[in-house]
């Protein structure tokens, strides 16, 4: 552990750029902004990378560097101080997000310039990189909040950045009540863990033994949270909604860095989860049926943004099923060669879309490569890496997930009968192996996705970029200046790069480049989950050919309907008429929004408002006026007794003296 | 048979009696007026009575004429009656001017 | 000069009282003269204020800083006899800082009887600076209800419609419950000893009177009634909504900022640890009170079309908040609830300002009205921004420390076992619940907030008239300048505040749970069923689950 005093640099920097960009940005010259904006997370990446080759040497070299800024509060048993922590794999990620965030900024000047709210755009990017680093960056879970919070309020600013319009603006909003449901779930998960430990700091977290149950309470709030901020079934709604924001918004926040909060929160974590297996086999399964649900409806949207977003929800569940079979290394592995290839594809889209002034929808698309070639290209290579047609690196970290997953032990602990059971017939396989046939379920479900997402994919790429263009005469699409064209083959080339880190050992072995996989990278970081020795299933090769095949049965499925023109496509709606209803299922998302609306959303307002008419309005309030009018009528009853007549007044007296009279004298 | 206190008494008890039931009962102010000086004198008759057979005898200088209190008391309820009837006749009287009638009934503007 | 330092509480609780008798002693006609020596005013006492923050130490139980004394009515056993601790010392901090705020907001808005106004929200600063300070119960009470006739005359003369009934309602609301509080302070001092030797001294009482489970019952419940009102707890909120609704802006701003805050404060300073059996056990009622008002505040603001009326239910949730953690009795949730009553008043405060700027423009209250603004006065839209941030407690801001640590701390808390449906099986974990509970506030302020926000801010202008709407102006910035650096340096930095509020906290802790506060630092490894049962777990993992 390597104690300074610089790392406080690297969310600074972007934090003072926002500030700047936010205060002044309105009154200094354009040039200032953006060299402002730019600079700040470009020096930030500087410093992570001298803080990154730190911890990146060879044996004997420090572990992690540490800075401790301040305490921010300590009261009774509780102190939160801000503690910043680079270790391999948050310094890993800072690079990314420093990194891939400088392209996407450099990006964004080119997209971003002529719109009159520019300042406004590069303050909240710069607020969103120091928030996201603050996350990544932080040695305790209260630090690590404040980030989380912080890149959802960013969230919120940049995906209702148009705020004239309704829509957007709602899909903000949209965005961050959900994220906070779950982030209701980490603040418990906090809460449980210090009141088991008195202590939020990772460090000394990671020295807690708990019980199972114990582990699991805590472990399941903070995985509610993991699915908010990462659009796990069933808090993914926003991030197809988030859309409606810039592109290059939609690139960093929503592809490479926000998103993938929830995979690094439990990878930092791994500690807690694996001494809870029952949630670990949650987090796979939830993951492997995101990545499915999402590329389903992946495969009927018409809008390229709503494509590449179903896609980042897909490619979001293999990394959580990466992390609940216990590999973290592999879910986060994917999280790196995703963060590439995916930033790259928004940025192609929004190209795309900036050259075709505005149009979203790939019907009104086509042969778009002969317009915009660099486009055109860079697509086409990240599309490779994320279907894994040719060895990029796309495929080896996908298929490190599956292969982890088809071979996982983890569960072998878990109990899914009573002991009784075990000699019955079919429920006594259940009883004797337990859930261990999850992870080759995962595997096969995992393939499957693959192929949905192999054919998605590049039905994506064919309709908007080969053919013949078939949208409107008066746009003429154009290629995008060389700001945002060398930000693409920049993120291209990473892409195809990235493969190194995700070799599989032997083959590492093989080329000599053992020492630069991100598994051997991060090995020691992460708590193993119980279990035992991998299982022995299928072969290392077969698994790696039958990926091979199933994403070029994909590529050419896709080939099939959307390459070859008017044909193909009649083809394809021959097939679309066969199954009419489920293909309108999923244009509209399987309808899981509107189901969100009549049973929660609608349901709660109206709630609202009828309680507040009943209870406080009648009942409360009518207590209260009922209080006032009692008094009234009180003082009219006892006003008959004021009749003005000084004859009455005078024989009450009489009477009244009488009786006190009596009172007094002959009762004593 | 001999008159003694308590005779006086009963005669004060039954006038103070007609003069409170004339001071409710009646609807002519002036006769509320009278009924009024009636009660007044019960009272007086009610003093001078227990001046001339007192209660209470310590000393035998307590009887006969040196025991005076109660006569004493009487002028100054008299003295009191006449510039009460004084006063009571003058707001009647004012009232008369502007109301035109002397019946009770009629002054209730103090209500509600 | 000894005379200023030994009487500085006193300066500061009547300086504002001095400025309204110049005020009152300045011919009526020229309005900009009683405005300019009620700011005047307000401002001094601010600095004088900030004196009193440097000069603070903190004083063991029972002593308090800046005492002063002078004797009243011996025979009776009343003296005016006030002093601060941590607490108070905030409280007085936040009156005094939002006190020329509060004359600066309402500067362009008066135009009729701008003399009595002035004197009005001087006065009010008197007496609720008085409350804050007193540590005898006649004086407390003087000061409290002294509270109650300018904040009607407010609410009465330069409200809105509704401005009779909401006036009326707010007193005769408020001045129930103080009158039963009244009686109870009789018989707090009748208890005090025997006749000649009876007090209602506070410190006396506290560290010599006990009463009986019985008696201390009714006390409480006489007390707590009145405080209950003013924080307001449900179900007696109802007058707060109209209140707020029909005052004007600058009452609100004192309304919301500090007056209900003394309802809390009462309750940590007089009702709770006066009567600590009664309290114990009253309290998880108090927390689920508390939770309630959170969740039903929280619905009836998203049931509104009046900025202000959702603006007042929000404090509703915001105080359920600050009950729940003051019941909770642990460090961390009533260090919380403390500093979340002085974020309320900062937030809400700072809400009600600039809703009263939009009023000022727009002169309507209905959210129908609104729309599309951000655009048209930026400043006006970025600041209420952070502000609305700051009441839904993001971190970074004040809101976020106080919530995290009420909800931290009433986690942690004694508050005993539910039974569901009266099985001595099912049990429930009372503190458990409510702080999951009451965590669904955060979703839902969130929620009705932000709709707020949109309504107001985003989307497309829907009245041409907002088109024209001028942004802030060099007044208004003066106003809002400091409560936003207030925001974000609490929120950055609140070890300063907490360090001053330890010592009573611990106190009032140590009083009314009966026990000492347990600050020893549990071990890593915690004994007991949820203990070290699990396999063991190898310090570093020896190889990574790996396929190769």
């Amino acid at each position: 552990m390597l104690e300074v005093n610089w790392l406080h640099l690297i969310p600074l920097l972007p934090l003072l750029g926002a500030v700047f960009c936010g205060l002044a940005g309105r009154f200094v010259p354009k040039a200032w902004v953006y060299a402002v904006a730019l600079g700040a997370v470009l020096v930030s990446f500087l410093v992570g990378f001298t803080a990154w080759r730190q911890i990146a040497g060879g044996e004997g070299g420090p572990l992690a560097v540490h800075e401790l800024v301040y305490t921010w509060f300590s009261v009774g048993r509780l102190t939160v101080d801000l503690g910043l922590s680079l270790d391999r794999l948050s310094g890993s990620l800072v690079l990314i997000v420093t990194g891939v965030g400088f392209l996407i900024h450099l990006y964004s000047v080119g997209y971003i310039d002529e719109d009159p709210g520019y300042w406004r755009y590069f303050a909240y990017l710069n607020l969103f990189i120091a928030a996201m680093l603050l996350l990544v960056l932080g040695d305790n879970l209260v630090a690590m909040f404040v980030g989380w919070e912080g890149v959802g309020l960013c969230s919120y600013l940049l995906i209702g950045f148009w705020y004239e319009d309704d829509a957007k603006a709602y899909a903000g909003r949209k965005a961050f009540i959900v994220n906070r449901i779950g982030d209701v779930g980490f603040l418990l998960g906090i809460i449980v863990l210090f009141s088991l430990s008195g202590s939020v700091s990772f460090a000394q977290l990671s020295t807690l033994q708990l019980t199972p149950f114990v582990a699991g309470t805590a472990a399941v709030l903070l995985f509610v949270g993991a699915t908010g901020k990462s659009a796990q079934l069933p808090l993914y709604i926003w991030l197809p909604d988030a859309m409606a924001g810039p592109t290059p918004v939609s690139a960093l926040i929503h592809a490479a860095t926000m998103v993938t909060a929830g995979v690094y929160m439990i990878a930092r974590l791994s500690f807690l989860f694996v001494q809870a297996p029952g949630i670990l086999l949650l987090v796979a399964v939830v993951g492997g049926l995101t990545a499915l649900w999402a590329a389903l409806i992946a495969t009927s949207q018409q809008d390229i943004k709503k494509v590449l977003a179903y896609s980042t929800v897909s490619q979001l569940g293999y990394m959580f099923m990466g992390v609940g079979v216990g590999a973290f290394f592999a879910g986060t592995e994917h999280l790196i060669t995703h963060a590439f290839f995916k930033a790259c594809l928004f940025l192609g889209s929004g190209a795309v879309i900036h050259g075709l002034h505005g149009e979203q929808d790939m019907r009104r698309m086509g042969g778009l490569k002969r317009h915009m070639p660099h486009t055109a290209r860079t697509f086409a290579i990240a599309t490779v890496a994320i279907t894994g047609v040719l060895p990029l690196s796309g495929f080896w970290s996908k298929d490190e997930v599956l292969g982890q997953a088809l071979r996982t032990s983890a569960f072998s602990n878990l109990a899914m009968l009573p002991p009784q059971f075990k000699g019955t017939p079919v429920l006594g396989w259940f009883a004797t192996h337990g859930p261990t046939f999850v992870g080759p379920l995962l595997w096969a479900v995992g393939s499957f996705t693959a192929l949905l997402t192999a054919f998605y994919m590049w039905r994506c790429y064919y309709l908007t970029f080969e053919g013949e263009y078939r949208g409107p005469d008066s746009v003429h699409p154009h290629e995008s200046p060389w700001l945002m064209t060398v930000p693409l083959w920049i993120l291209a080339f990473l892409s195809i790069v990235a493969l190194v880190i995700a070799l599989p050992a032997q083959l590492a072995g093989r080329l000599h480049l053992e020492g630069s996989t991100w598994e051997h990278f991060t090995e020691g970081l992460f708590r193993p989950a119980r279990g035992g020795p991998p299982r022995e299933m299928l072969p290392e090769a077969a698994t790696y050919a039958i990926a091979l095949a199933i994403a070029l049965a994909g590529w050419l499925l896709a080939r099939r309907y959307f390459a070859r023109g008017a044909e193909g496509f009649a083809k394809a709606d021959a097939v679309v008429a066969r199954f009419p209803r489920l293909h309108r299922a999923l244009e509209n998302k399987l309808y899981v929004d509107e189901l969100y609306d009549r049973v929660l959303v609608r349901p709660l307002w109206a709630f609202a408002k009828a309680l507040w008419r009943l209870a406080d309005s009648w009942i409360i309030d009518g207590l209260v006026n009922g209080a006032g009018q009692a008094a009234f009528a009180l003082g009219a009853a006892a006003r008959k007794f004021q009749n003005g007549n000084v004859q009455r007044y005078a024989a009450v007296t009489a009477v009244g003296i009488a009786a006190l009279v009596y009172v007094f004298l002959v009762r004593g | 048979m001999a008159v003694g206190p308590t005779h006086y008494l009963v005669l004060a008890a039954v006038l103070f009696a007609l003069g409170a039931a004339g001071v409710v009962l009646r609807r002519n102010a002036i006769i509320v007026l009278m009924s009024i000086e009636l009660m007044l004198n019960a009272v007086n008759l009610t003093f001078l009575t227990f001046s001339r057979f007192p209660l209470v005898v310590r000393r035998p200088a307590d009887l006969g004429p040196m025991m005076m209190q109660g006569h004493a008391a009487v002028f100054f309820v008299i003295a009191v009656a006449a510039a009460e009837a004084a006063v009571g006749l003058a707001i009647v009287i004012a009232v008369f001017r502007s109301r035109g009638s002397v019946n009770v009934d009629e002054f209730d503007s103090l209500r509600n | 000069m000894n005379w200023f330092d030994s009487h500085l509480l006193s300066l500061v609780i009547f300086l504002p009282l001095a400025g309204a008798v110049v005020c009152a002693v300045l011919p009526r006609g020229e309005g900009g003269q009683h405005k300019a020596v009620a700011l005047i005013a307000s401002l001094a006492t601010f600095f004088v204020s900030l004196q009193l923050w440097r000069g603070f130490s903190p004083q063991a139980a029972g002593r308090y800083a800046f005492e002063e004394q002078a004797p009243w009515a011996p025979s009776l056993g009343f003296s005016y006899h006030i002093g601060l601790d941590g607490v108070a010392l905030l409280l007085v901090l936040l009156t005094t800082f939002l006190g020329p705020i509060v004359v600066g907001s309402a500067w362009r808005f008066t135009e009729n009887r701008v003399k009595l106004f002035c004197i009005s929200l001087l006065v009010l600063e008197t007496a609720m600076i008085g409350t804050l300070a007193a540590l005898d119960l006649v004086l407390f009470y003087v000061f409290w209800e002294a509270m109650l006739i300018p904040m009607y005359l407010l609410i009465g003369i330069w409200g809105s419609e509704r401005r009779i009934y909401a006036a009326v309602k707010f007193f005769l609301f408020t001045f129930v419950g103080s009158v039963l509080m009244l009686l109870a302070i009789f018989y707090v001092w009748q208890q005090s000893g025997s006749p000649g030797a009876r007090t209602f001294d506070y410190p006396q009482i506290l560290s010599s009177v006990s009463f009986s489970p019985a008696a201390q019952a009714w006390l409480f419940a006489a007390f707590a009634l009145a405080f209950a009102i003013k924080v307001p707890i449900f179900p007696l909120h109802t007058w707060l909504p109209d209140a707020h609704t029909e005052a004007p802006a600058a009452g609100s701003v004192v309304l919301a900022g500090v007056m209900l805050k003394l309802g809390t404060f009462g309750f940590i300073r007089y009702a709770m640890p006066l009567f600590p059996d009664a309290a114990r056990s009253a309290a998880p009622w108090i927390a689920l009170l508390g939770v309630v008002g959170i969740i039903y505040g929280s619905l009836m603001c998203m049931a509104q079309t009046d900025l202000k009326r959702l603006v007042a239910y929000s404090s509703v949730a915001h105080l359920g908040f600050v009950m729940t953690g003051l019941s909770a009795l642990t460090p961390e949730a009533v260090s919380g609830a403390v500093l979340q009553m002085v974020n309320h008043g900062v937030s809400t405060g700072a809400l009600f300002l600039v809703i009263g700027m939009l009023y000022e423009r727009t002169h309507t209250r209905e959210l129908a009205a609104y729309g599309g603004l951000a655009k048209i006065p930026p400043a006006l839209a970025a600041v209420f921004l952070v502000i609305t941030l700051s009441s839904i407690g993001l971190p970074g801001t004040n809101g976020f420390v106080g919530e995290f640590l009420i909800l931290l701390g009433t986690f942690g808390a004694n508050l005993g076992v539910w039974h569901l449906f009266g099985s001595q099986s099912m049990e429930l974990s009372v503190a458990h619940t409510l702080t999951v509970l009451g965590s669904t506030g955060v979703i839902l302020g969130a929620v009705y907030m932000l709709w707020m926000y949109q309504r107001v801010m985003f989307g497309p202008v829907t009245r041409a008239a907002n088109r024209a709407l001028e942004d802030l102006s060099a007044r208004e910035w003066a106003a809002l300048a400091p409560i936003l650096v207030a925001i974000v340096a609490i929120g950055v930095y609140p070890g300063p505040l907490l360090t001053a509020i330890k010592q009573p906290v611990d106190a009032f802790i140590e009083r009314v749970s009966g026990g000492t506060v347990d600050k020893r630092v549990p071990p890593l490894r915690p004994p007991g069923p949820s203990g070290s049962l699990g396999p063991e777990a190898p310090a570093l993992p020896a190889a990574p689950v790996s396929t190769r």
